[in-house]
């Protein structure tokens, strides 16, 4: 299994090498890719030079050109496309139906990606997207279990990416307009979700209040973990209680099925987390080698490596998310 | 002519009952040219519906109006892909695709492309349309400056939300279930007690979101009274209003209205409010603003 | 990495010397850790005119970090009282160190509430995000930015990090104090 690591800056992707990272995906630092968030990603330049650098040790560069281009002005995301292509990069990672038919034919001999914004959650999408654009990789929505996912495997031809650790999303990804139904500002066309631009924290009473576009999405009390207010990860009112009716601030871990997903055919095994630090993509990446490697030679998990991931947790909880029927 | 007013799918798991007698009211009285009809939210709620389905559509056809069955707007599992080829195997019936999974199982015969489906630019509307759809409904997040530029070159006629709680947002995991501490396996349906869903509140107590099922809705009602008229003329063909267990007939009629030119907006806005009490109106996303703002500050830009 | 020593030399620093002197010492460092990461502009250039006051635990002084529109360049001043600011981020000496040099997960320092963070949370995040690409080792930079006396006081850093280690006998302290090429890695 491929490990498949994130970098948001040139200093994660050498981090990431460094870690032993198989793969490393990143994008360009505007709105053709679905984490443009300040400060972030990478000029035209920097892929160059990380390209040079992670095909001088034979590892692998990924682009993700994974926003929805713009009616009327696509030029840019073409542009991102054609100069991925140009500087070397090992594969795009596209999710627009009109993108990924451009890219098909404009270079033929691109290996495209399928990001998991196109959501493609079944054998009949899958199979769309295979046989009108020649997808290679299918990166698996964050909505299946892994007997799904199995059986999946078991009959397309393409290969399939799943998210290992990170940020969850509880919704079909690239199909959620919660962030530009609160801010204006959307996954899909911005490459943003809740973003910072409409963040605020307040300190009200002993609580820390955490808003978007000026609504309350958390308030924690002295001592609690905070977070940061991601729509779909706040704290609601509904029938009367208050609670993470969405979703749980917390990291996914697949440590303890990894084996599983061997089994059911996965290829590629992804860390998400562009926008995190260089420290972060470290440890986890290092984590995860020595966790892949020891389920390759059929050895147990370290149970260190395990516990290690725990403290990088996002409100330091974990889960298996979808992968297990329960979290429906 | 003027411009088509649709009926899109109910979101919500009205009783069966109700459900059937809500198209059967609708089809004799509502000023409505197509309705799209079927589950779009969940799979286990199908067998529900499905014993009323064939005196719904054909008192609907019987009234003048033109049906489509919509899709799931997310496939999960093979049960659900296996559901999904049935439904597009009635070859009598026009499928609306909510799912590319679903195009080449309805390609070369008409066909409607669903706001589900990514549509954000040219490129991906030709290539769909390509295939053989003979309409497409646009995603409820666009602004007015995509939906023109699509218009401007669009080889099939393009409709848009124009009322309802928008759907925002669709899961694999039921939030309604969630909300009673239940899983989706064992869910008792208590999505059914909330028939236009369950509004979701900041703990401040702000409303906020409204939940159904698998489904996230806007808290607001989608009202583009205001706008309709300028859409038109800008090429959108189709209006689509989203069913709320409200006096939908009338709320069909107002809008027959304003693009007919016999009521004003402003007017037909205020009576509007009359018919859905409580839910407030919204109208951002058109503007490129947040989608639950309502603007009239903000230039709509089509050009 | 935590290093109570350098913390409590640079809160007692911070609070203690004279403003004119202090102002020398902020104005230096904010130079020589852009003089070594002249990138740290260019992914601040977004944010410019953005203003962060930074609020440290112990420290009895405030600190404002600007992003100049017009040179494209960060400065550090000492906040005048009542100063206005876009943003403002309260924490530790250790938990800013950390973020500085990228030592820790910036995310996750938040998540512990090692920091907390009001106003503009974008330029904040900018912030954060263009120093975490940086590599930044505090001391290195200011000893590449001393130049000729830079041996001088990598001598009296050695001296001093071999009385604090006998005072202190803390790991961890060596790494954070003595100057080294790259930043480890936990």
């Amino acid at each position: 299994m491929e490990l498949v690591a994130p970098a948001g800056t040139p200093a994660s992707l050498r981090a990431a090498l460094a870690a032993g990272a198989d793969t490393v995906y990143l994008g360009f630092r505007d709105e053709t890719n679905a984490r443009n968030f300040p400060g972030l990603n990478f000029s035209p330049a920097e892929l160059e030079e990380g390209l040079r650098l992670a095909h001088r040790e034979g590892r692998k560069v990924y682009v993700a050109v994974n926003t929805f281009p713009r009616a009327g002005d696509e030029a840019p995301w073409r542009r991102a496309v054609d100069k991925a292509a140009s500087l070397g990069a090992d594969a795009v990672i596209l999710s627009d139906v009109g993108l990924l038919d451009y890219a098909s034919r404009r270079h033929p001999e691109l290996r495209l990606h399928l990001s998991v914004q196109a959501a493609a959650s079944h054998l009949d999408a899958i199979r769309f997207y295979a046989e009108a654009f020649g997808v290679r990789r299918v990166v698996l929505p964050r909505v299946l279990t892994v007997e799904e996912i199995a059986a999946l495997n078991r009959q397309v031809k393409v290969e399939t990416e799943v998210f290992a650790f990170g940020g969850m999303c509880p919704m079909a990804e690239g199909r959620c307009s919660l962030s530009s139904y609160v801010t204006g500002h959307s996954p899909n066309i911005n490459g943003v979700c809740s973003p910072a631009s409409h963040v605020r924290y307040e300190t009200r009473g002993d609580a820390l209040v955490s808003l978007l576009g000026g609504s309350v999405i958390n308030r924690f009390l002295p001592g609690e973990a905070a977070g940061y207010p991601t729509l779909c990860k706040g704290r609601f009112l509904a029938s009367g209680e208050a609670g993470y009716l969405f979703e749980e601030p917390v990291s996914l871990n697949a440590a303890q099925i990894l084996s599983q997903l061997k089994k059911a055919g996965v290829a590629a095994l992804k860390i998400e987390g562009r926008q995190r630090g260089r420290a972060y993509v470290a440890e986890v990446v290092a984590a995860y080698r020595r966790l892949i490697d020891a389920v390759l030679s059929d050895g147990q998990a370290p149970r260190e490596t395990v516990a290690q991931l725990d403290r990088l947790a996002e409100g330091q909880s974990e889960t298996t998310g979808a992968y297990g029927r329960k979290w429906r | 002519m003027t411009a088509a007013l649709s009926l899109g799918p109910v979101f919500f798991h009205w009783p069966p009952q109700c459900w059937r007698d809500f198209y059967f009211r609708l089809a004799e009285e509502a000023p409505i040219d197509a309705v799209y009809l079927g589950e779009v939210v969940c799979a286990k709620r199908i067998p529900f519906t499905a014993p009323e389905i064939e005196a719904v559509l054909s008192r609907l056809k019987r009234g003048g109006k033109r049906v489509f069955l919509s899709s799931l707007a997310l496939i999960g599992n093979e049960r659900e892909a296996a559901l999904m080829r049935d439904l597009c195997a009635e070859v009598e019936a026009t499928i609306e695709a909510n799912d590319v999974g679903l195009l080449d199982l309805v390609a070369g015969r008409p066909h409607v492309l669903g706001p589900f489906l990514n549509i954000y630019n040219e490129s991906t509307l030709s290539y769909f349309a390509a295939k053989g759809a003979v309409g497409a409904c646009l995603p409820a997040e666009l602004p007015g400056r995509s939906l023109a530029r699509l218009a401007a070159t669009a080889p099939i006629p393009l409709e848009v939300h124009a009322f309802g709680r928008l759907p925002l947002a669709i899961s694999a995991r039921c939030f309604h279930a969630r909300a009673q501490r239940l899983h989706k396996d064992g869910c008792q349906f208590v999505c059914g007690r909330d028939q236009n869903g369950l509004v979701v509140n900041t703990l401040e107590g702000e409303p906020f979101l409204a939940v159904n099922g698998l489904q996230t809705l806007s808290y607001t009602c989608l009202n583009l009274l205001g706008e309709v008229k300028r859409l038109e003329a800008a090429g959108i063909s189709g209006f689509r209003l989203l069913p709320l267990a409200v006096d939908m007939v009338a709320v069909a009629r107002l809008f027959r209205e304003v693009l007919d030119g016999v009521s004003g907006a402003e007017e037909a806005s205020s009576r509007l409010e009359d018919l859905v009490p409580g839910i407030p109106f919204a109208n951002g996303f058109l503007y490129g603003a947040a989608g639950r703002s309502r603007q009239s500050a903000l230039p709509l830009e089509l050009e | 990495m935590d290093s109570p020593l350098r913390d409590a030399l640079f809160g007692f620093a911070l609070s203690a010397l004279p403003s004119p002197l202090l102002q020398f010492g902020l104005d230096f460092a904010a130079a020589a850790v852009q003089e070594q990461h002249p990138s740290l502009g260019e992914r601040l250039r977004p944010f410019s005119g953005a203003r962060i006051a930074i609020d440290l635990e112990g420290v009895s002084r405030s600190f404002l970090l600007a992003f100049s529109e017009r040179s494209g360049r960060v400065s550090l001043c000492l906040a005048e009282e009542g100063e206005k600011a876009s943003a403002r981020i309260t924490g530790s000496l250790s938990a800013l160190f950390a973020l500085l040099e990228g030592n820790a997960d910036g995310d996750a320092l938040f998540f512990a509430r090692d920091l907390a963070l009001s106003g503009d949370t974008e330029a904040v995040v900018a912030l954060r995000n263009a120093l975490d690409n940086e590599e930044i080792d505090l001391f290195a930079d200011l000893f590449a930015a001393l130049g000729p006396f830079a041996l001088p006081a990598r001598a009296a850093t050695i001296a001093f990090r071999a009385l604090s280690a006998l005072a202190e006998r803390a790991p961890s302290f060596e790494k954070a104090v003595f100057p080294r090429p790259f930043p480890a890695r936990r």
